[in-house]
């Protein structure tokens, strides 16, 4: 598949950490899919590329669990376009999600300086 | 699901496809911004999104529910699948309508039987208690025994007695013997059953002194008083007593016997005959029904019933070794159904098995069409899992609608099964079609369309979309395993096959030992009659013994008359201790048991008994002369192996004083008599003459003075029916008081003694024809597909010079290699299971090689004439087209 040299540097996420991406995305608006994966693609200086296949059913996900909610509204281009919204509860499970993230990386960023800096 | 429920989420899926298109018509948009021309942008876009179909319905997964509208869409998909493929799925659905309709019948006929609780409001907590010894663990109880169980036990709410005793009603029409119980006042209350007019027993009824009082069942109010509720306070003549009619019983609430009697009289009135404690160990044909108390489990009874049978056994040495037996009600009266209707249950399973191997077989061929729709179904993204649920669920589908085709079929099998069953098992009139039997349908087809729909299945899992698009050649590595599995399938139907047709002709050799076996008499051209000699006139020994010669000689004149005889009792024997003159008593509670009958001189010439020594019985042998006995050659055999028993003696038990009389001389040795209603295993039998038996000495022996009257038999020249009418009226002008009954060809009792086995046998060769058939049908399937699946090969051979001959033998080669496998199979599993024939077998052992021979020769040619057609079509394929086709 011709595909595959374009995808060759960037990272697959964990559903988890997809959910966190999407919601700290739409902290500053609400966006449509499109938007948040164009939005986490340049934000990752295009490493990050987030799957359809994920995305969508990401965002059903989390609007079933009342993190976001969706609107439909007219895009610039003046088109309609179904725009998610982080809710309250949305917010705080950033947060928690942001925290426990942070824990994590502190901790591998611990762990990995131990070894001799390769870059 | 409610339609709003449908209507939402289309509205749902709706906006989810809107959402999408949004995102790829903002991606082309962003692409032609930076200067893509529009087609190439919505080609990446796509290229870009993947799979829309699939990413909808990942998503769609979320929301749950789902699965039920996958359901919808498999299930429609099944249905479009099947109707374009509409001979395959007749064929299919005939086959499973079969195999399910078969065995919910069967089913139905023993949930009836053995499973539906008896209709009492409190069924589950009744059980039957009997008496047991060494030698039989269910007898019948004597009445004092039973009124000490009553007062020492603490598990029963309710213990209550009855005694099956005809009776002969006289000043009603033409006398006539009525199927009679005495219960105990308790018995009716006890099992829930109001009288629908008049009133119970009472206890004041319910005793020796009382006024004697009779209740009625409703079909006998029916029958004889067209349910005239005048009837109450009339007075029936029972056995020359009058008795008032209090109550109408409705017997048609009850269970099994108790629907075919007629009166009921109070137990107690009998008290002080078969009471008392002198009566201890005289079994008088007491039997019990109890009712536990909440709470107390039928082995809690049994434990403590056991325990106080111990104390009476400490207290009465005539008790010694007598314990009691605590069933089941339903256990105690059904027992002996049990294992005939679960051998048929297994025996229809089996035929069901056959079937779901067929069918699996048939839809791996339809497989092969669909091959290619399901590569492409599976490169377009749908995921294995599905596939094989759109598989599963077209199979269940087919299973389902087959499960309600099949319970129209049940319906007429249960009602030609009931009919055919109605001699060999009780509750026939009960089999319907209930809850548990719709519910057992259900079930059975589901799991049918688990069974036969997994192959197939399995099969598409394996399906390799790649390799199949590229190649269609039938020869491909996928064609050859459609044909293992499909050789595997055929195999395994003949096996089942062969297990079934095993059984089948292991029963049938078994039935034909039956019916042609030395019953030791001959049954044909023998008309029985049963006479009850009661009141006052008869109520001695001797006038008994008296009136029964006289009616004899009357008889013995009739036209084409060649024998007549009595011989009490006819079927069964009178349980008898005995001793043998000369040899050591035997250890106690070990003691050997006989069954003895009486016979006048003419009953053995009127039976064609067969004598194999001395002589018959003859008009000397009478009140006063020396005590002769007639024994069977089994007892001889057991007391004096080796030697002449002419001229022997022995001693018999004969009643209360309970010390063995004088000794009975053998006369005569005569050929095992079958007694079809006695005891298993056979016991050793004693014939002795009815003058010198019942004598004024012998006034308690039950055998003189039978309760269901006294047994004729009478041997004629041409048809023994024709002679009935007759002798009513010899019997008529001696004594018009007294009822003959029961008249009817000894061959029709031997006959209906037979019906069980029959059933098996009929039942089991329908069963083994439908799975023969099914197997046959199987293996042509599997030869055709194995020829068709190979043409190419068959091709190329004929085209490098194969000989004709060479490919008729690759293709029997095959079949062959299946048939012997599926025989080894079966032949190993049938001599498993054999085993649980065995009880039912006469004469042939489960593991009879003319029966094993016979049935694999017979499969053998049946499954390589289904090859027959296959090869024809083989040897006649022209190389050039074969190696074309595709």
């Amino acid at each position: 598949m011709g595909q595959n040299d374009t995808y060759k540097n960037r990272i697959e996420l964990v559903q988890g950490t997809l959910d966190m991406l999407i919601l700290s995305t739409l902290q500053w608006g609400a966006k449509h899919g499109y938007g948040i994966s164009q939005s986490i693609r340049i934000n990752s200086g295009d490493v990050l590329q987030v799957e359809t296949g994920s995305l969508y059913p990401a965002l059903h996900r989390l609007e079933q669990k009342g993190w976001v909610r969706a609107e439909w509204k007219q895009t610039e281009s003046n088109q309609r376009a179904k725009y998610y919204r982080i809710t309250a509860l949305g917010k705080k499970q950033l947060l928690s999600d942001h925290t426990r993230w942070q824990r994590v990386v502190n901790a591998i960023a611990a762990i990995m300086k131990t070894e001799p800096d390769a870059s | 699901m409610d339609l709003r429920f449908w209507s939402r989420r289309n509205r749902r899926k709706k906006e989810l496809d809107d959402e999408i298109q949004a995102h790829l018509r903002m991606a082309a948009e962003d692409r032609i911004e930076r200067g893509e021309d529009p087609d190439t942008a919505r080609q990446h876009v796509l290229r870009e999104f993947g799979n829309v179909a699939l990413v909808e319905d990942v998503t769609r997964d979320v929301w749950g529910w789902k699965w039920l509208e996958d359901l919808g869409q498999d299930l429609g998909f099944g249905l479009r699948m099947l109707r374009r493929n509409p001979g395959l799925t007749a064929i299919i659905l005939l086959i499973l309508t079969l195999g399910i309709g078969a065995t919910t019948a069967i089913f139905s006929a023993v949930n009836a039987v053995l499973w539906r609780p008896f209709p009492y409001p409190h069924a589950e907590k009744l059980v039957a208690l009997s008496e047991r010894n060494a030698s039989f663990s269910v007898m019948n109880i004597t009445l004092p025994n039973l009124r000490d169980w009553q007062a020492r036990n603490t598990v029963f709410e309710d213990i209550e007695a009855f005694r099956p005793l005809d009776a002969t009603l006289t000043g009603h029409g033409d006398p006539q013997r009525l199927q009679t119980r005495q219960v105990s006042a308790g018995l009716f209350p006890m099992l829930g059953v109001e009288p629908i007019l008049g009133r119970p027993f009472a206890a004041t009824d319910d005793k020796p002194d009382a006024r004697p009082v009779v209740l009625l069942s409703d079909s006998f109010w029916t029958r004889e008083f067209g349910r005239d509720p005048a009837v109450l306070h009339k007075q029936l003549l029972l056995d020359g007593q009058p008795y008032t009619v209090v109550g109408v019983v409705p017997t048609s609430r009850c269970h099994g016997p108790w629907r075919q009697m007629d009166v009921f009289t109070p137990l107690g009135l009998m008290e002080n005959v078969i009471g008392g404690p002198s009566h201890r160990d005289l079994h008088q044909g007491v039997w019990a029904y109890g009712q536990l108390k909440p709470g107390v489990t039928q082995q809690q009874a049994q434990a403590e019933m056991s325990a106080i049978a111990e104390q009476l056994a400490r207290q009465y040495p005539v008790n010694a070794g007598q314990g009691v037996t605590v069933q089941p009600l339903m256990a105690h009266t059904l027992k002996p159904f049990r294992r005939l209707l679960l051998l048929l249950l297994l025996a229809v399973g089996f035929v069901l098995l056959i079937a779901c191997a067929n069918v699996a077989n048939l839809l791996l061929s339809l497989g092969i069409v669909r091959r290619h729709e399901i590569a492409i179904r599976s490169t377009l993204g749908v995921g294995p899992l599905r596939l094989a649920r759109q598989h599963l669920c077209e199979s269940i589908l087919l299973a389902l609608i087959s499960g309600v085709l099949g319970v129209l079929v049940a319906y007429i099998g249960t009602a030609a099964l009931a009919g055919l069953a109605k001699d060999a098992l009780p509750r026939m009139e009960e089999v319907s079609i209930d809850h548990s039997v719709l519910l057992f349908a259900f079930v059975i087809s589901l799991l049918t369309g688990i069974a036969f729909g997994v192959f197939p299945t399995l099969m598409a899992l394996r399906v390799d979309p790649s390799e199949l698009l590229k190649d269609t050649n039938h020869g491909s590595r996928q064609g050859l395993t459609r044909v293992g599995a499909r050789a595997f399938l055929a195999a395994g139907q003949l096996a089942l096959s062969l297990v079934l047709l095993v059984a089948t002709g292991l029963s049938l050799r078994s039935f034909y030992n039956l019916i042609r076996s030395d019953l030791g008499f001959r049954p044909d051209h023998v008309l029985t009659a049963t006479l009850r000699m009661a009141g006052a006139k008869y109520a001695t020994n001797e006038e008994r013994t008296r009136f029964t010669a006289t009616l004899l000689q009357k008889f013995a004149t009739l036209p084409d008359v060649k024998a007549v005889g009595a011989i009490q009792p006819l079927l069964g024997g009178s349980l008898t201790d005995f001793r043998v003159e000369g040899q050591a008593a035997p250890r106690p509670g070990h003691e050997p048991y006989l069954e003895m009958a009486t016979v006048t001189p003419g009953a053995f010439p009127a039976l064609s008994v067969k004598l194999l020594g001395g002589r018959y019985f003859n008009a000397d042998d009478n009140h006063g002369a020396p005590l002769v006995v007639i024994v069977d050659d089994m007892f001889a055999d057991r007391a004096w192996p080796g030697e002449n028993p002419l001229g022997k003696r022995i001693n018999l038990d004969l009643g209360s004083t309970h010390e063995f009389d004088a000794g009975w001389k053998v006369v005569g040795v005569v050929r095992h008599l079958e007694r079809l209603a006695g005891m298993t295993p056979a016991l050793p039998e004693a014939f002795v003459p009815q003058q010198q038996l019942c004598t004024s000495t012998a006034t308690d022996l039950s055998i003189c003075n039978p309760t269901d009257g006294e047994n004729l038999a009478i041997s004629v020249g041409g048809n023994p029916a024709s002679l009935g009418p007759w002798l009513r009226d010899g019997l008529y002008s001696l004594d018009p008081d007294l009822a003959l009954y029961d008249v009817q060809p000894l061959s029709e009792i031997t006959n209906s003694a037979f019906a069980p086995q029959r059933l098996l046998v009929v039942l089991l060769s329908i069963l083994a024809g439908i799975a023969l058939l099914i197997a046959a049908a199987g293996t042509y399937g599997a030869m055709f597909y194995m020829v068709a699946g190979r043409t190419a090969e068959i091709g190329v051979r004929r085209a490098l010079g194969a000989e004709r001959t060479h490919v008729l033998r690759l293709v029997f080669g095959f079949s062959f290699s299946i048939v012997l496998s599926g025989l080894g199979v079966g032949v190993v599993a049938s001599l498993i299971l054999g085993r649980l024939l065995r009880p039912t077998l006469l004469g042939v052992k489960p593991t009879d090689p003319m029966v094993f021979a016979s049935v694999a020769g017979l499969l053998l040619i049946v499954a390589l004439s289904a090859s027959y057609i296959p090869a024809q079509r083989a040897m006649k394929l022209d190389p050039i087209e074969a190696v074309r086709h595709e």
